[in-house]
């Protein structure tokens, strides 16, 4: 479904590329002492109703609604943790306050995927070669074939059900990913030496380590001391899991993997400049819309076009970003692609299913010049 | 650097309490993804108290006190008990400025004997023309603030024996010299001293005139370096003639330091027996940010390799580490990923990608968009 889009010209890109730089710097100025006020306030939300989970879900011998209760609280806990702190710290969104607990560098998060890792991945493959076919692995994590550019294999006919499964499990599944544990555990080798000064070893380490851990705390340590409580207590914490899991999941893929997301070959995307740079994000990006809450439970990834465009300004911006960026859009007249969060799922899940099956010779699609 | 630890008094303790931290810290992390459960609740403490941390030491302004048009003396109390110290120490601040921490390095300009007395340190920080922190802390730091600060660290101390000694001061390089003069006031110490002390607007000077007029061990010159000029051998031999036999300890900026050191070798004066602090550097005045020939480039030190290499130009600090042998992670090379993002010590760096100059104090820095504009160092 992908419409046939011809690039801007290179000076007309540059001309885009200086409006987008000059909101950046715009909005560089404003980011100060509200934001510092606004993680730290996040963070201590976070925190309360992670203890407010783990007390009440043990109290769940009183009445069976507190497990409920506790069970929703840790869930949020999580969520709030994984998406509008952890992911965007990790970011460096929050380096300038040097503070050394909540800083890119330091800051670990209540997730399988252990911090390093992901931000070797994440914020350099995913957010560097954004939607590039063979260059950025979260697009369709090697599972999912979501566009013609990746071959039709047998195992797409059922992909709708592995997407489901990878949903579920959504943490284990990017831990797994982004230490790209094909080639750690099975062996695969690269063509080329690895560029990274970092080992397989030291991967491997690092994924046990850290899942080790996570296992640890939700699934022996908070259970054991919960005394006859054991069994609720585990099952609580596995459901606050799938919770998070399929809440970041969801939200991953509308931003990505949305009807009208453009892909790109890498020989495209060669010396590209910043303004080729800025294009190709808002094309491999789709946003959605919702109430404030909303947005701070997306970790304001419903901004997905803002987010890829300045990782690093502080969240708490990206909503009032969404006005001036898509008025630039419209001045270049290039594709924004917005909607409500019910209307980009759905485009979703008929992207999952569409590429389920192979495409006829004549279907294939232009893409991006 | 002989940094002085208060000898503990029963190892065993020492070394008890230490695991039973370690096994905290390793339970906050594995519970709860934290370095320590100090971590942990800082932000609910934060709530009560404004800018609290869990580490360092909690400092109450007492006073701020105008000394000059240029300097003021902050008078601080700190909450828990300071770990002995030594006069000609100094200390870290950490100053909290929309949003962001700064830490800024000051000597102690009042004396160990003063704070056993009134619990209470002093020191006198000069306004940086077009700085950032302390032009906001002379205005805003006023009574009851709090402010955190770190143990008194540093080994420019007096030295310990009976030999005669020699200061140079420059400027606000007084005030380590001030501390190590009212402690040994204090200390009735018969040492024999004489201070030069350079400058336009000397501080203190009632009380140092004071000093000297009690004290017949101790000798103190002020030179007006408009009217006087600066240190040369015609000056020291006239103010203190014996200098080869006494030990020196210098403090104030560079040039200062430069020619006292270069005067005092070249007539015999061993190097052990100078001492010196640097002081008072104002990279964000003068920035030589049009970097000329390669040979006023600055130079780069890699604390963990124990590497100092100087800045190549138009070379961001990862490539200018990788040049010299190391492999600091990284990423994306364009500022976007945040994987080479290191510990800085000190020194002024450029971001290219936000086009605005860093502070000078410790903090993280992308290694990839960042320029050396001063002599930086960066723990790698």
């Amino acid at each position: 479904m992908t419409k046939s889009l011809v690039r801007p010209d290179d000076h007309v890109l540059d001309a885009f590329a200086n409006e987008l730089d000059q909101l950046r710097s715009e909005t560089l100025k404003k980011v100060g002492e509200r934001d510092a006020r606004y993680i730290r306030n996040m963070i201590r939300i976070q925190r309360t109703s992670e203890i407010v989970g783990r007390v009440t879900m043990v109290l769940g011998f009183v009445s069976p609604a507190l497990w409920v209760l506790g069970v929703l609280a840790l869930a949020l806990s999580k969520i709030l943790d994984n998406m509008e702190v952890g992911h965007n710290v990790m970011h460096g969104q929050y380096d300038w306050m040097n503070d050394p607990n909540i800083s890119s560098k330091t800051f670990e998060w209540d997730n399988a995927c252990d911090s390093n890792s992901w931000k070797r991945y994440h914020n350099h493959d995913h957010h560097t070669y954004t939607n590039i076919i063979g260059k950025d692995r979260d697009f369709g994590y090697g599972l999912l074939r979501l566009s013609d550019d990746t071959r039709w294999k047998k195992k797409n006919l059922w992909q709708f059900f592995t997407y489901l499964n990878l949903s579920l499990f959504f943490q284990w599944g990017v831990a797994y990913h982004e230490l790209a544990g094909e080639r750690v555990f099975m062996g695969k080798r690269r063509k080329k030496a690895s560029k990274l000064p970092i080992t397989r070893r030291q991967l491997r380490d690092a994924f046990f380590k850290k899942g080790g851990r996570q296992i640890f705390k939700d699934y022996v340590f908070f259970p054991l001391i919960s005394g006859p409580m054991f069994l609720p207590v585990l099952a609580g914490n596995f459901i606050a899991n799938i919770i998070r899991n399929l809440w970041t999941s969801t939200v991953i893929f509308c931003g990505h993997f949305t009807e009208d997301i453009h892909t790109f070959k890498m020989s495209e995307c060669e010396n590209e400049s910043r303004g080729q740079w800025y294009y190709r994000q808002i094309l491999g990006s789709s946003n959605f819309t919702g109430p404030r809450w909303f947005h701070i439970l997306t970790g304001h990834l419903s901004c997905q076009i803002e987010h890829h465009l300045f990782p690093d300004i502080p969240s708490l911006h990206y909503l009032d970003l969404t006005k001036p960026v898509q008025e630039i859009c419209r001045k270049y007249d290039i594709p924004y692609n917005t909607g409500s969060f019910a209307r980009q799922y759905f485009t979703v899940v008929k992207r999952i299913v569409k590429y389920s099956f192979p495409t006829k010779k004549q279907g294939l699609t232009p893409k991006a010049a | 650097m002989s940094l002085q630890q208060p000898a503990s008094p029963d190892m065993a303790a020492d070394s008890r309490s230490n695991l039973l931290v370690r096994a905290s810290n390793f339970m906050a992390k594995t519970l709860f993804n934290q370095p320590s459960f100090g971590a942990f609740v800082e932000p609910f403490v934060q709530l009560a108290y404004k800018n609290w941390q869990v580490d360092g030491i909690r400092c109450k302004v007492m006073e701020n006190r105008q000394e000059s048009s240029h300097v003021f003396t902050l008078s601080l109390k700190p909450e828990s008990r300071l770990p002995n110290f030594q006069a000609g120490q100094h200390v870290n601040l950490t100053l909290n400025h929309n949003g962001s921490r700064h830490i800024r390095t000051f000597s102690i300009s009042s004396s160990p004997q003063d704070y056993a007395r009134n619990k209470t340190i002093e020191l006198s920080i000069r306004i940086q023309e077009n700085g950032l922190i302390t032009p906001w802390m002379a205005k805003h730091l006023m009574p009851g603030a709090r402010i955190h600060m770190s143990p008194p660290a540093g080994s420019f101390v007096i030295p310990n024996s009976i030999q005669p000694l020699v200061m140079i001061a420059g400027g606000t390089g007084i005030t380590p010299i001030r501390s190590m003069l009212r402690s040994m006031v204090q200390d009735h110490n018969q040492r024999l001293v004489t201070l030069i002390y350079f400058g336009h607007d000397h501080l203190f000077k009632d009380e140092l005139n004071s000093i000297a007029t009690e004290h017949p061990n101790i000798e103190i010159h002020f030179v007006d370096t408009r009217t006087q000029g600066h240190l040369d051998e015609p000056l020291i031999n006239r103010l203190c003639p014996d200098y080869q036999i006494r030990q020196a300890m210098i403090c104030g900026p560079h040039s200062l330091i430069k020619a006292s050191r270069d005067l005092l070798t070249s007539k015999g004066v061993e190097t052990s027996d100078i001492h010196f602090e640097y002081f008072g550097a104002a990279p964000i005045e003068d920035l030589p940010f049009e970097h000329g020939d390669d040979g006023s480039l600055p130079t780069v030190k890699f604390s963990q390799s124990n590497t100092l290499v100087r800045h190549q130009s138009k070379k961001s600090l990862l490539e200018v580490a990788e040049n010299a042998g190391l492999k600091p992670l990284h990423g994306c090379r364009r500022g976007v990923c945040h994987q080479c993002v290191c510990q800085k010590e000190s020194g002024v760096v450029y971001n290219t990608l936000t086009q605005q100059y860093s502070d000078t104090g410790p903090e993280s820095i992308q290694l990839c968009v960042s320029v050396p504009v001063t002599p930086t160092s960066i723990t790698l």
